[in-house]
């Protein structure tokens, strides 16, 4: 059988996890309809858990701690919290529709593994049990600022544009 | 002070002290030129989802259908009658919609199917599928009110039904409401 497309591309562009990291592939039961590994991809290491998550062509990322495996952090928020400062360092962009539509998750998926390349050693610290408890407040903390004042600018966006 | 909308579809004043535009309320900007044009074509306002010429407008073969009646055809999350529409992305919006007695509706297009449509009918059919919830009068939960990311499609929704006068309930809120109506 075919290896649906996400899963193809993050074992591809993410390899690095595998071999750096120690993430394998560990099955995710939200597929309902498709098989795994085409709407969800879920990476496990003795350490946390990282999704990848498929939704209206989009590709997004998330980190988990082992003991709240459903718990999910979107990494673009985790690496703003670790960089310590308070602006969006870097945002999800539209699918490229000039490509066709597996072209256009490898764009993304690859532009993701280029962007946190420098940060894993980083987020995999923070998602490390004995660190995330005693950093979950702060980041709590660091949450309601990106709400209120990160993306204050941001309201301005024409929906429409 | 904050910036405005650059182009405002409904001709609704936007006020840079609340980030809203103040909206009389959703039937009245409803009348004003929300319509449930097919998908690729202009509304009344001279919007479309994308000003930018479609690449794959020929391929899709949808386009000239009405977003409503694509949502009909391929919404699996649509709960028209739960009176709760979740906002935000999958699979948390799902999950979401799970965990509520008598489920909620949700946005839940096979990634296929969307992907086989141009931009213009995906923002559409999304946009679609926010329209014909606030004419419900539907409840708006967000799937995951720990942080809107920018770019996704959850802050795309929350910039539109802003729109209309929709805010959060806290800066951390998971609910949306809007001050001008009554809820």
């Amino acid at each position: 059988m075919e290896q649906p497309v996400l899963l193809n591309r993050v074992l591809h562009h993410f390899g690095y996890l595998m071999n750096e990291y120690g993430f394998s592939v560990v099955s995710q039961g939200y597929d309902y309809d498709k098989p795994f590994g085409s709407r969800i991809v879920v990476l496990q290491s003795k350490e946390c858990r990282v999704r990848f998550a498929r939704d209206r062509g989009q590709v997004d990322i998330a980190a988990a701690t082992l003991s709240r495996p459903e718990d999910w952090f979107d990494l673009a928020i985790i690496t703003a919290y670790l960089m310590g400062e308070d602006r969006v360092q870097w945002e999800y962009i539209a699918p490229d529709h000039s490509l066709n539509p597996a072209a256009r998750m490898d764009k993304q998926v690859r532009r993701l593994a280029d962007i946190l390349k420098p940060y894993w050693e980083q987020i995999i610290a923070l998602f490390r049990q004995e660190n995330f408890e005693q950093k979950i407040d702060d980041l709590d903390a660091f949450i309601v600022r990106w709400n209120t004042q990160i993306l204050k600018d941001r309201r301005g966006i024409n929906p429409f544009g | 002070m904050a910036v405005g909308y650059n182009s405002d579809p409904f001709s609704l004043p936007y006020d840079s002290e609340c980030g809203c535009l103040q909206a009389p309320g959703y039937a009245q900007a409803r009348a004003r030129g929300i319509g449930d044009t097919p998908a690729g074509k202009s509304d009344q306002g001279g919007n479309t989802a994308s000003p930018n010429p479609d690449p794959n407008k020929k391929s899709d073969k949808d386009a000239s259908i009405a977003p409503s009646d694509l949502l009909k055809k391929y919404n699996r999350g649509a709960n028209p009658k739960s009176g709760v529409t979740i906002l935000g992305n999958y699979p948390a919006n799902k999950v979401k919609a799970g965990s509520i007695t008598g489920g909620a509706n949700w946005l839940d297009i096979d990634p296929d199917v969307w992907d086989s449509w141009s931009p213009a009918t995906q923002r559409a059919v999304n946009k679609a599928f926010l329209d014909e919830a606030m004419l419900r009068g539907d409840r708006f939960l967000i799937e995951d009110p720990r942080g809107v990311l920018p770019g996704r499609d959850l802050e795309w929704e929350l910039n539109y039904m802003r729109l209309f006068g929709f805010v959060r309930d806290s800066p951390n809120g998971g609910e949306l409401i809007n001050p001008n109506m009554s809820q």
